[in-house]
């Protein structure tokens, strides 16, 4: 609406506007209020107190950068912890939405059970970092575990303590973040119903096997949905935190000490809140780094229908 | 006619509301434990909150999640009335205002001093206030499977053993029976190195809590180093148990020593009644092995954990009188035993100690806790500010040389190097 053309609504038409707006308001009032009190003003305060030296229990001091320099020129366990979200992301992200793809195309047909089996294969990711999961993967891999006994049962001889033992830590954690696809699964379901079927018939037509259909139409018309879903999972994959805690605590010798956790660990158990501060503007300038960095290169692998010309 | 009847009816709420909280005296008490601790505790509370017309209110967990909800409390102002304090966190909590000195409740009555010794409060002095009471003292000891032993035909350990002598009793043991040992305090190293580095005469801190008395003396550096080898060479040999199981171990059941699979563990001594209750049988208590060449023996006295009052609670004699009941009240103690640790006051340790109920476990603990301070001078003091990171990091580096990471002497130089970086102020 231009101004003149605002000007020119009679005063009623201009209140119910304006009510219509204030209603709007109100019913994203909630929402509104909990993004400030729980978001916002946090994300401020986390950003002041990263220059504090703030243990809690007394008000805090200011100590300028002091916590950023201790972080990376004295802190042993900073690379470590960065290490270990690196190797956590970059292998569990691209599993998980492989997974997921997977999986959404074995359920991309029409049949009487695929509603049953989306719900299925969407219910671990909704007991998401939910500690009874943790701690029921804890006893599934440990020692005596369920993995073991399945194992042993067909012929495996398998006595290793997967969560305590330094080379598999990790990848118990991992296979737990996969196990959880069910969100980005439907995603790219749903991405996948929108590609026309026409394509496939054309395919077909002419002589294009499963797998050239696959490459050629499937995966690059579903580039939007895969870039979203690698933003979305990778800002989530950096922030892994329950799982770690609940089921290594930082794992054996460090091996799981993603960096939430020790940020955490600073945080509370060494009562250095501004230390933890400083750890998480951190952790989201490198977050940020590399959306930014899948964001710039996405003009080169994410293909648009509507670009078309 | 809607409204009013909706107008009326919120009224309504808000009076029941008020009403509600009314003026009743209420506590809040919090503390750590797992579920047989919080069941005695809140027993024993709520006798005494029937008693005395207080509203009891707790707000109990588990020892992980406790002093992050403490924390996230104490920058509400809203800590609980009375609180359990640990050896780790008092200073930290004293120091910074967030619980009060108890002298003044001491010197009125209401804390009642008639069967305690005043030296023995001396863990929850800082700074020269009562920062918190000790609820008793605690101490190590190393449980030992009797049947194991017999079977094994091997002489069950003395109290004056060394260190060497332990190692072979493993070694022997296995050899014999093919049942390993617990690595000592893989959960928690500093229990056992602050015993050799005892046996050498010098205390775990400095008296100021900024630095390590003993980092300079290489006789301990190398002692405390050839300790923590003969045990890697042990878990490599397999007469100590893998450290890939044991760490794995969270509540009792898990540990071998309650299964009959291991034949001795260290232990703090407040957990030998609940360990002997999950094995079914009376397990054998003996003070920890001396270094060979150290001077004397390593035993050292805990103040377990504190009772504290935080400085927001609004009626601090209330908690005070409460405080005093948990501490000096046989009917508490008939309840709690020594779960706690050895009370300090003497007639609850007569009563413990005399009284029919009592069983054979606390009656042990009893006695070894009263054996060893025979053998030690005072209990220790609370450990000081920022130690809990360099206890982090010795816990780490002794898992690392057990796992084979790392060697002894890389974890001692290492503890040694960052508690001297952490440690000051």
């Amino acid at each position: 609406m231009t101004k003149q053309n605002q000007a020119a609504l009679s005063p009623a038409l201009r209140r119910r506007r304006l009510t219509e707006t204030g209603i709007g308001y109100l019913f994203i009032g909630p929402w509104l209020i909990c993004f400030l009190a729980f978001s916002l003003v946090p994300f401020v305060i986390s950003f002041v107190l990263s220059f504090m030296d703030y243990n809690m229990l007394s008000a805090p001091t200011f100590v300028g950068f002091s916590n950023y320099v201790k972080l990376f020129t004295g802190d042993k366990l900073f690379k470590t912890s960065l290490g270990v979200t690196f190797r956590f992301v970059f292998i569990a992200i691209p599993l998980r939405l492989a997974f997921a793809l997977l999986v959404a195309l074995i359920l991309n047909r029409q049949s009487k059970m695929v509603p049953l089996y989306r719900v299925v294969y969407y219910l671990p990711s909704i007991l998401g970092g939910s500690v009874a999961v943790s701690v029921m993967w804890r006893y599934c891999f440990s020692k005596t575990g369920v993995l073991n006994t399945a194992l042993q049962a067909i012929g495996i001889a398998s006595n290793i303590s997967w969560i305590s033992n330094k080379d598999t830590a990790l990848w118990s954690l991992i296979l737990l973040f996969i196990w959880q696809f069910g969100s980005p699964m439907l995603i790219f379901l749903s991405g996948l119903k929108q590609i026309p079927k026409s394509y496939y018939e054309a395919a077909e037509c002419d002589g294009a096997g499963p797998l050239v259909r696959f490459f050629r139409i499937t995966l690059p018309l579903l580039t939007p949905i895969i870039f979203f879903n690698l933003v979305m999972q990778m800002i989530g994959g950096f922030m892994v935190f329950s799982q770690a805690m609940i089921i290594t605590d930082g794992g054996p010798m460090n091996r799981t000490l993603v960096y939430a956790l020790y940020l955490y660990r600073q945080s509370f158990a060494y009562y250095k809140m501004g230390y933890g501060c400083a750890m998480a503007w951190v952790l989201m300038t490198i977050i940020g780094f590399f959306t930014l960095l899948v964001f710039r290169s996405s003009s080169a692998w994410v293909f648009y229908e509507n670009e078309i010309k | 006619m809607k409204k009013i009847i909706s107008l009326v009816l919120c009224a309504a709420m808000l009076i029941c509301m008020v009403a509600v909280s009314s003026a009743e005296t209420a506590l809040r008490v919090a503390w750590w434990g797992g579920q047989e601790r919080h069941n005695q505790t809140i027993e024993a509370l709520d006798a005494y909150g029937a008693a005395n017309n207080i509203k009891m209110e707790y707000e109990y967990t588990s020892w992980t999640s406790y002093f992050e909800n403490l924390a996230t409390q104490a920058v509400g102002h809203n800590l609980p009335d009375m609180l359990q304090m640990s050896t780790t966190d008092i200073i930290n909590y004293s120091t910074n205002g967030q619980i009060v000195d108890l002298k003044p409740y001491v010197d009125s009555g209401i804390i009642d001093l008639s069967n305690i010794e005043e030296g023995s409060l001396s863990g929850g002095m800082v700074n020269g206030q009562l920062a918190g009471f000790t609820t008793g003292t605690n101490t190590v000891t190393v449980i030992y499977n009797k049947k194991i032993f017999d079977q094994a035909g091997v002489a069950y350990p003395s109290n004056e053993w060394t260190w060497s002598e332990y190692i072979d009793t493993v070694k022997k043991i296995y050899e014999a029976t093919g049942i390993q040992s617990d690595i000592p305090f893989l959960s928690e190293a500093r229990w056992v190195v602050e015993s050799w580095v005892r046996c050498y005469g010098y205390n775990f801190f400095s008296e100021d809590g900024q630095s390590l008395p003993w980092a300079e003396d290489e006789k301990v550096l190398a002692g405390v180093a050839k300790a923590i080898q003969d045990i890697a060479d042990g878990v490599k040999a397999g007469y100590f148990i893998d450290p890939e199981i044991q760490i794995a171990w969270s509540t009792t059941e898990e540990n071998y020593i309650v299964q009959g699979k291991s034949a001795m563990a260290f232990l703090l001594s407040n957990y030998y009644g609940v360990y002997c209750t999950a094995l079914g049988d009376e397990l054998g208590m003996a003070m920890l092995p001396k270094m060979d060449d150290g001077e004397k023996s390593g035993m050292y006295l805990n103040s377990n954990m504190y009772w504290c009052i935080s400085s927001n609670c609004a009626q601090p004699e209330v908690a005070a009188a409460a405080l005093n009941y948990m501490i000096n009240s046989t009917d508490a103690a008939a309840v709690i035993k020594t779960d706690r640790g050895i009370s300090l006051s003497s007639e609850v340790r007569n009563f413990l100690a005399t009284s029919k109920d009592t069983d054979a476990y606390t009656a042990n603990v009893l006695n070894y806790v009263s054996d060893v301070s025979g053998v030690v001078a005072a209990v220790n003091p609370a450990d000081p500010a920022h130690s809990a990171e360099p206890i982090s990091v010795l816990k780490n580096d002794y898992t690392a040389v057990m796992y084979g990471e790392m060697t002894a002497e890389d974890c001692v130089a290492d503890f040694v190097e960052q508690a001297t970086a952490l440690l000051p102020n």
